[in-house]
């Protein structure tokens, strides 16, 4: 299942419907707050960090990247799909830096109060929510694979 | 949609969700507060890292002040969890 949405906070409500009807029947509902949520990260991550239309530049696509069929740079295609135990959530940015979350430094969340920093925390939460991580970058487009098992639907 | 609703002796409730897109409104809401207050998260469905930042931020700014802070009770499994993966339960007084 996968659908384009506009690069913009606002999306995020719709968002959110996408996710819950796709969890019907593929989703236990102890799941779908966690997997909303790892979503919400990098979308709202490609959202602030994409170039935006002004940075532009023309994207011709490559054929090593994974089939998708994202047309526009001001839109970021968000794609579901489960088999077995596992979720495959794939994001797919076509007007990006390079951006490889797995490289960020880990957030010390043992760090006291005062020296606490609500930066890196949407990328912390995600690594530990998720089992894999994969990152494509080729021509401004990227692409991040998260896999995620899960429980079955109805249990 | 999220809510914040603000009672007598420094009661704050919020429901809803509380995610990127509430930012803004968020972040104005919680810096009127300027006291240590208790945080009701009995109806809060939903947390991500835009809503903990502005909780911690808000967090910061009253220790600092020399108050005890936000105290938060009633979250839920999924709130919970996040805000145990994010290590807020060394800077929050937590009651679940």
């Amino acid at each position: 299942m996968q659908r384009l949405f506009p690069r913009t906070l606002n999306a995020l409500v719709d968002v959110v419907a996408f996710i819950e009807h796709f969890a019907v029947g593929q989703l236990n509902p102890d799941d779908t707050p966690t997997v909303q949520l790892i979503i919400e990260e990098i979308f709202t991550n490609m959202v602030r960090h994409g170039r935006g239309a002004s940075a532009r530049v023309a994207s011709t696509g490559s054929e090593d990247l994974p089939d998708f069929e994202t047309t526009s740079p001001d839109e970021i295609s968000i794609r579901l799909d489960r088999s077995s135990d596992e979720l495959t959530i794939e994001l797919v940015d076509r007007d990006s830096e390079e951006f490889d979350l797995r490289d960020r430094k880990p957030v010390d969340v043992d760090a006291p109060l005062e020296e606490r920093k609500p930066g890196g925390l949407g990328i912390h939460l995600v690594k530990h929510l998720v089992d894999e991580i994969r990152y494509h970058y080729k021509d401004n487009v990227s692409v991040v694979t998260l896999i995620k098992r899960v429980a079955p639907a109805n249990a | 949609m999220l809510e914040i609703d603000f009672n007598s002796g420094g009661h704050i409730q919020i429901s809803g969700r509380f995610d990127a897109s509430q930012t803004e409104r968020a972040t104005n809401v919680f810096g009127s507060v300027n006291e240590s207050s208790t945080v009701d998260m009995a109806e809060l469905e939903y947390i991500s890292s835009a809503g903990l930042g502005i909780l911690l931020e808000t967090q910061q700014r009253l220790i600092s002040g020399g108050g005890t802070g936000l105290k938060l009770i009633n979250l839920n499994k999924h709130v919970l969890e996040v805000f145990r993966i994010a290590g807020f339960h060394q800077v929050f007084e937590i009651e679940s």
